[in-house]
């Protein structure tokens, strides 16, 4: 393995149920459709529709976990409660980053 | 709404009420092999309805749901007398020790923390599916009359009343039909009580081996009544004539010879005024039924106003 192949398996993240038979199917769904989901986040955040993006975060906070992805629940919920305290622009862009970041790397692979 | 594969009409219902597709998803995997049929609402207003008309076992209900919240939702089930008795399981992301208290306060049976652990979901569903089903066996208990296996009074009282609304409302015949066993008073003196309930346990399944649609109730000690939905009077004394033949027919081995027989009295909604109420439709069945005892016994007798005058 070279180094770059190390760091890129090490950049991906990778679902803890991904050997669930009984929701792979699911899994791989759930990461394909995900551009989509980021896309959203990101017309959310840019319109500045916090009730929109609050949404969005408490979906993932709720179901990400269960398709084995327990950081992205952790990170939405950061998010999610940035939101309802009504922090500044910026906190919501760093929280939202992070869970965004973690959406980008999630993988079936 | 969106039914699981599973189409087993016996199988015990489960409603999830939850706003997120992705959970959806993951109920109908994690369910798919539970003895369930799963049904599914995407918000709060549809689950309603589902739940009214579907009527549940169990609801798999989220918490955090636009336009109308969980707690919203469980008030309104709990005010419904269709909806009332439905078990109510929150599935939340919130931790909130409060709202935890406050759902179970408003009658939720249970609480799952989203993500659900796989696990631990299907063995608290499995749990509340349980003491439904207890629950349920325990309701219908309560309303059959032990000696005869027949619905009780308590139960005829408040079938007929809703026989009656849909019967009215949707212009539908309906019949009523009461039944008073001849001498019966006589029979237990001159052969004791345990041959008493064997006629009243054989009268019963006589009544019961009708059809399905028909409702077999003991009225009170050798009093019974029949409601025959979607049925004329006409209809209902040919129905009667069934039951009076094979009563008068039935062999009583230790007692050969004997005949036991029964008058019937038959009313149906288009002989009474308006309103027509339960209260109107017993009366007259019980007029008919006086009547045929009046006339001789172990016959049929079908209400007309002019009973009345007599």
């Amino acid at each position: 393995m070279t180094n770059n192949q190390a760091d890129y398996q090490h950049f991906k993240l990778h679902s803890s149920a991904a050997n669930d038979l009984e929701i792979r199917d699911l899994i791989e769904l759930f990461v394909r459709e995900m551009p989509g989901r980021i896309k959203f986040a990101n017309d959310a955040f840019m319109r500045g529709d916090r009730l929109r993006l609050q949404f969005w975060a408490h979906q993932l906070k709720g179901s990400a976990g269960g398709y084995g992805f327990a950081q992205i629940t952790i990170e939405a919920t950061k998010l999610e409660n940035t939101i309802i305290r009504n922090e500044s622009a910026d906190c919501v862009f760093v929280a939202l980053r992070r869970v965004l970041d973690l959406c980008e790397r999630a993988t079936i692979e | 709404m969106t039914m699981s594969e599973t189409t087993e009409s016996n199988l015990p219902t489960v409603l999830a009420i939850d706003d997120s597709e992705l959970i959806h998803r993951l109920l109908r995997a994690r369910l798919h092999n539970e003895r369930v049929q799963l049904h599914t609402a995407i918000s709060s207003r549809e689950g309603l309805e589902i739940a009214r008309s579907l009527k549940p076992d169990v609801i798999l209900l989220d918490l955090d749901m636009p336009e109308m919240d969980g707690f919203k939702v469980i008030e309104r089930l709990k005010e419904d007398p269709t909806t009332q008795d439905i078990a109510v399981i929150f599935v939340s992301a919130s931790n909130d020790m409060a709202n935890r208290v406050r759902g179970l306060d408003l009658g939720a049976v249970d609480f799952i923390a989203k993500p659900f652990d796989v696990v631990e979901l299907k063995a608290r569903l499995r749990s509340a599916l349980r003491v439904q089903h207890l629950i349920k066996i325990l309701a219908q208990k309560a309303q059959i009359d032990g000696a005869s296996g027949l619905w009780n009074r308590t139960y005829f009282d408040q079938r007929l009343a809703a026989e009656i609304s849909e019967a009215n409302r949707y212009n539908k015949p309906l019949s009523l039909t009461i039944i008073d066993l001849d001498g019966f008073k006589s029979t237990n003196d001159q052969f004791g009580h345990l041959f008493g309930d064997l006629v009243i346990e054989r009268f019963s399944n006589i009544l019961n081996s009708g059809r399905t649609s028909d409702v077999a109730c003991r009225y009170g000690g050798e009093e019974f009544s029949v409601i025959l939905p979607q049925t004329t009077a006409t209809e209902a004394r040919e129905v009667a004539e069934r039951w009076r033949n094979q009563l008068a027919n039935t062999t009583w081995h230790d007692h050969s010879g004997l005949m036991l027989t029964a008058s019937f009295g038959v009313c149906d909604l288009e002989c009474l005024d308006f309103p027509r109420t339960p209260a109107k439709l017993v009366a007259a069945a019980d007029q008919a039924m006086y009547n045929a005892k009046k006339c001789g016994r172990n016959r049929v007798d079908v209400f007309s106003p002019t009973l009345i005058r007599k």
